[in-house]
């Protein structure tokens, strides 16, 4: 009887999440195409993706999206975070604007930041040749379309690490800023010894789920640059999908699709282990003032 | 060190008033004691005196120099707070550190490792030095707290404001540190500004102290001239321990007849008598009540008696027995009881 009333959540996982994903690692195992054609490969898949060289270079732009992207995002949310925590008046209006970009839809995103930054016509060109400069091939030149993707990506997605940064914020005890206050600290000191290290649980929430969110990065880039020019802004999901669904090689984008997530396992699973031996590590400056402490009681006693 | 004056103080919260025209002057190298029950304005005071609240109205001034608009940062305060507001993130060690490392306070490594050992001896948390704040106990947590107030005096503090700083602490540990506290800022010759709720160490350590009632001062003296002269019943009713009995004089009762008969102030509405200055007896005479319940504390015993007029505490000596429900006679020490009159002022009485 108890199995029948947890049946629907169960049986929602296992269509939504457990039969594709497993579907999924048996046809990164064949030679599947979207004919229905092929059969058992084994590994050769995965063999055959080492050597490719649109994988390789779609995978380490996803890594680059990750690194860059994130770490950028994070920098410009905690600032955003900080600056509207210390804002006296009009909190709420302009903790509305940030977040406006969360709320579209990551499709038309692409479609306003396509228009925006469209090399003829787009208002950004038009803004920097008002000012003089000469205008930018955004969205074809190889390194541009890289940038454009980022800031793109920063747009639409600094204000979640804003969001979750400032709740964090507003959730600490505001008593020890008010003895750094007294005790006279500089609002770096301050800042680095008390808000970053409180933060540091809301950091990695906004890491982590950045991070696991970037790796799938796909809409944006599909409706801007479709992965071009010439594979500059592929990411490892857009070339899976014109592998799997435009070509109609199932097993070979599968295959991809399996590396992709075996990575985001390996590193959310690394990046918890670091962290949860940091947290759990003794204060180190703590100890080291401890120890000097005690040599100098030592040097006196000694003569 | 300076003098710090608070003229006509006013702060705030939305339309709850907290301090309300706050007027005193704390002289250079005071321990001064705010004394108020919970709720009553102390923290808020100090908070303003810090700098971290600013008032509604009115100003403080540090010597001749107003502080109004100046952050705490750079009004040179030593603060222990109620709540101990340690940073969590680094060790003991480092805390008590934090506020001599602050710009334009030059104070080199030697002579910070030799306050912070110095403090740390006194507060006995040497041991805890390289602990984290969340590994300490609720009690070293606020001794680490008034250490971080303590590490700075004599390093050219203004004033040291400590709120309720040995509140949580052991018996022990309160009683001995009452006095080390006294002892070290006479040492270090640091207005010193302490709030707390407690009678007994409010009275223990204060060179003068202002009793808050409500967000208002009632009184500002020394400990003895608050003892023997409180300005009001609601001032008696704060004081003492156990706190001074209260006793309505209604005409027609005996309590009222016996008082007038000892030479009470004839408009007098309410008597005020210490628990020591009242004796028991089983003869005749005096006032006529009933044992309502004894508390021996050892040498001493506290006897609750209900008289016509309220339930008083008697102090007593041990070696008397009574038992609760017991008719007994109260003879108090009339020439030192304290008269009010009915709107609760101070009318005479008291003598020592």
């Amino acid at each position: 009887m108890k199995y029948l009333l947890i049946a629907p959540p169960l049986a929602f996982f296992f269509a939504i999440s457990l039969i594709p994903l497993v579907y999924t690692v048996w046809l990164s195992l064949t030679s599947t195409n979207i004919a229905g054609g092929g059969g058992w490969v084994g590994f050769d898949n995965y063999a055959r993706l080492l050597a490719d060289t649109f994988f390789r270079q779609a995978y380490g732009n996803t890594v680059l999206f990750v690194v860059i992207g994130v770490a950028a995002q994070y920098v410009l949310g905690l600032a955003l975070a900080l600056a509207v925590h210390s804002l006296t008046r009009g909190q709420r209006l302009v903790r509305l604007a940030i977040l406006l970009p969360l709320m579209i839809a990551p499709l038309i995103v692409g479609f306003i930041w396509q228009t925006l930054l469209d090399s003829r016509y787009g208002p950004v060109n038009g803004l920097l040749r008002a000012v003089g400069i000469d205008p930018v091939a955004w969205l074809t030149d190889s390194s541009f379309a890289f940038i454009s993707i980022l800031i793109v990506d920063a747009w639409q997605w600094t204000p979640f690490v804003f969001l979750v940064l400032y709740a964090g914020l507003r959730t600490l005890p505001t008593e020890p800023f008010e003895a750094a206050r007294v005790d006279g600290a500089s609002g770096w000191r301050t800042f680095a010894d008390i808000t970053f290290p409180m933060l540091i649980p809301a950091s990695i929430a906004a890491i982590l789920l950045r991070a696991i969110e970037a790796f799938k990065l796909f809409d944006i880039v599909f409706y801007i640059t479709g992965g071009g020019p010439g594979g500059a802004t592929g990411t490892v999901s857009l070339l899976g999908y014109f592998t799997a669904l435009r070509s109609g090689n199932m097993g070979y984008g599968a295959a991809m699709t399996v590396v992709l997530l075996l990575t985001v396992i390996a590193i959310a699973l690394t990046s918890l282990l670091i962290l949860q031996r940091a947290l759990s590590r003794p204060d180190l400056s703590g100890e080291q003032a401890f120890a000097r402490r005690q040599s100098r009681t030592r040097e006196v006693e000694h003569g | 060190m300076s003098q710090v004056e608070l003229r006509s103080l006013t702060k705030h919260y939305g339309r709850q008033p907290a301090l309300d025209n706050v007027e005193v002057s704390i002289r250079d190298g005071e321990f001064f004691v705010i004394f108020g029950r919970p709720g009553a304005g102390k923290s808020t005071t100090l908070k303003v005196i810090a700098g971290i609240e600013d008032p509604t109205d009115g100003q403080v001034v540090f010597g001749d120099q107003p502080m109004n608009g100046i952050p705490p940062q750079r009004r040179n305060v030593a603060m222990a707070f109620e709540s101990y507001a340690l940073y969590p993130h680094i060790s003991v060690a480092a805390n008590l550190e934090f506020p001599l490392k602050a710009p334009g306070r030059s104070i080199g490594i030697d002579e910070r490792q030799r306050r912070i050992s110095e403090v740390a001896e006194l507060l006995e948390i040497t041991p805890l030095l390289n602990r984290r704040p969340s590994q300490l106990s609720g009690g070293q947590r606020q001794r680490v707290s008034l250490g971080r107030a303590l590490v700075r005096s004599g390093t050219g503090v203004s004033v040291t404001l400590l709120d309720e700083p040995i509140a949580h602490l052991d018996a022990r540990l309160r009683h001995w540190l009452r006095g080390e506290l006294r002892h070290y800022q006479q040492k270090a010759d640091t207005t010193t500004v302490y709030a707390s709720p407690d009678y007994v160490e409010a009275f223990a350590v204060a060179d003068r102290l202002m009793v808050l009632i409500d967000g208002r001062v009632r009184q500002v003296g020394t400990p003895l001239e608050i003892q023997t002269h409180p300005a009001d019943t609601d001032v008696a009713g704060m004081i003492g321990d156990p706190k001074m009995n209260l006793l309505g004089l209604d005409s027609s009762g005996e309590l009222a007849r016996q008082a007038r008969q000892h030479g009470a102030h004839p408009a007098a509405a309410t008597v005020g008598i210490w628990p020591t200055d009242a004796k028991l007896d089983r003869t005749q005479g005096g006032i006529p009540g009933t044992v309502y319940v004894v508390e021996p504390l050892g040498e001493d015993a506290i006897v609750r008696v209900d008289v016509p007029g309220g339930r008083m505490q008697i102090k007593t000596s041990s070696s008397q027995t009574y038992r609760p429900g017991e008719p007994i006679n109260v003879h108090p020490a009339w020439e030192r009881a304290h008269y009010f009159g009915g709107d609760g002022a101070r009318i005479g009485g008291g003598a020592l």
